[in-house]
């Protein structure tokens, strides 16, 4: 449980320390009612396919077409204060690509975008905005409006 | 992470989020975001539980009606405790039992580690054959290579062979995250879904393993490489180890 007052002192101090700067609201997008959505999800656990890179914290994402098989993904996280162990016994413990299949076959949602992507987070905010602009157009083109994005 | 859900909304892409740190959403004035109290690495809940995992999904995508933001909702469940040992119903024991001595002498440890990880090979294909994957691969080296990389920079500060990292100190980071890997998939391979905990201080407290890595921090502390450095000092050992 992350309720940071129940954790031992070590791992509270170290999440109390990671930077997180005030951000002012932004307004929040309309759009059609779930079942007509296009749903794209987003990680930041640094997944890459096994043939490429491996994250730097130099804010990067990486593409993970819709289709990759779960074999074909690696962890390439730099941060060790967080549990791996549920990702290697199922991906969809952090990137849940066959529930958001299920959704979609069962017409709960509209349908699975094409491609999802990967971020790392522990990398400096100014960063991610800067790495986080660069997939806006390739969401825009494979006509996703509704984004679904998980932490580690 | 809110920072790429802000970057998405004010580009007229609707987002949701999972949080797992609630004040770090309402710092970040997150969107949409969707609370839970699960722990750091698992967002969705549990593994193999897919009616939980599409459960919390679910309700992180229904926020996605709400225009009244920044939303942040608390989903009402904690993750179901973890099933120990389906067999006995007790807790979790890995299938491998070392509880091993310190060991001084390098060289009798270098060969413990290699017992080691004979004792768990079987149990690490069993985890390919049940999975049908494996996590492992970061360092594009087998296991032993991995062993080699560590062993060599502990002996030496030198690098025989660096696989995929770029440098150094990538390359001990992957070997690390890679043997890391390879013995928690070995060990979750047994029926049961133990707590993370117990995988945790199984690994870093009864292996011959954990020893060698131990040895490999000390090296890293002298280097003057300050990414190799920066490698044993803050992406080895889990701070709720070494300071727990």
């Amino acid at each position: 449980m992350v309720d940071l007052a129940s954790l031992p002192d070590a791992e509270r101090i170290h999440l109390e320390k990671i930077p997180c700067p005030d951000q002012e609201p932004t307004p929040l997008v309309s759009g059609p009612p779930l079942n007509k959505r296009r749903v794209a999800l987003i990680t930041t656990a640094a997944l890459v396919r096994r043939e490429d890179p491996p994250f730097t914290a130099k804010g990067e994402y990486r593409v993970l077409p819709a289709s990759t098989p779960s074999g074909d993904m690696v962890m390439s996280h730099s941060s060790v204060n967080f549990d791996r162990t549920g990702f290697q016994q199922d991906l969809n413990t952090v990137h849940p690509v066959d529930r958001l299949n299920e959704l979609a076959r069962e017409g709960v949602i509209g349908s699975v975008a094409e491609f999802h992507y990967s971020f790392m987070g522990s990398t400096p905010i100014d960063r991610v905005f800067t790495a986080a602009q660069g997939i806006v157009e390739s969401l825009k083109g494979d006509r996703v409006d509704a984004v679904c994005l998980a932490p580690v | 992470m809110s920072a790429i859900a802000h970057v998405l909304e004010a580009a007229g892409i609707a987002t949701t989020s999972i949080s797992l740190i609630r004040p770090h959403s309402e710092k970040m004035n997150t969107p949409r975001a969707l609370w839970t109290t699960f722990e750091l690495g698992r967002p969705f809940g549990l593994p193999n539980n897919p009616d939980f995992q599409r459960e919390v999904l679910l309700a992180a995508l229904n926020l996605l009606d709400r225009t009244d933001g920044p939303v942040l909702v608390d989903f009402p469940k904690d993750a179901p405790a973890a099933v120990e040992d389906e067999e006995t119903g007790e807790g979790w024991a890995c299938p491998v039992s070392f509880e091993q001595p310190v060991i001084d002498d390098r060289s009798e440890l270098v060969k413990a580690v290699e017992t080691e990880i004979r004792s768990l090979d079987p149990w690490y294909r069993m985890s390919l054959d049940k999975r049908g994957r494996t996590t492992f691969g970061l360092s594009g080296l087998d296991i032993s290579g991995c062993v080699a990389v560590l062993t060599a920079y502990t002996e030496s500060g030198t690098l025989p062979d660096k696989g995929r990292g770029r440098d150094d100190a990538e390359t001990l980071r992957f070997a690390i995250e890679d043997i890391k890997t390879w013995y928690q998939e070995a060990a979750t391979a047994k029926p049961g879904s133990p707590a993370s905990r117990a995988l945790m201080n199984w690994f870093w407290r009864e292996t011959a393993m954990t020893q060698l890595m131990e040895q490999l921090r000390l090296k890293t502390s002298q280097s003057e490489d300050k990414a190799v450095k920066n490698v044993g000092e803050r992406q080895l050992v889990p701070a709720a180890v070494s300071h727990g």
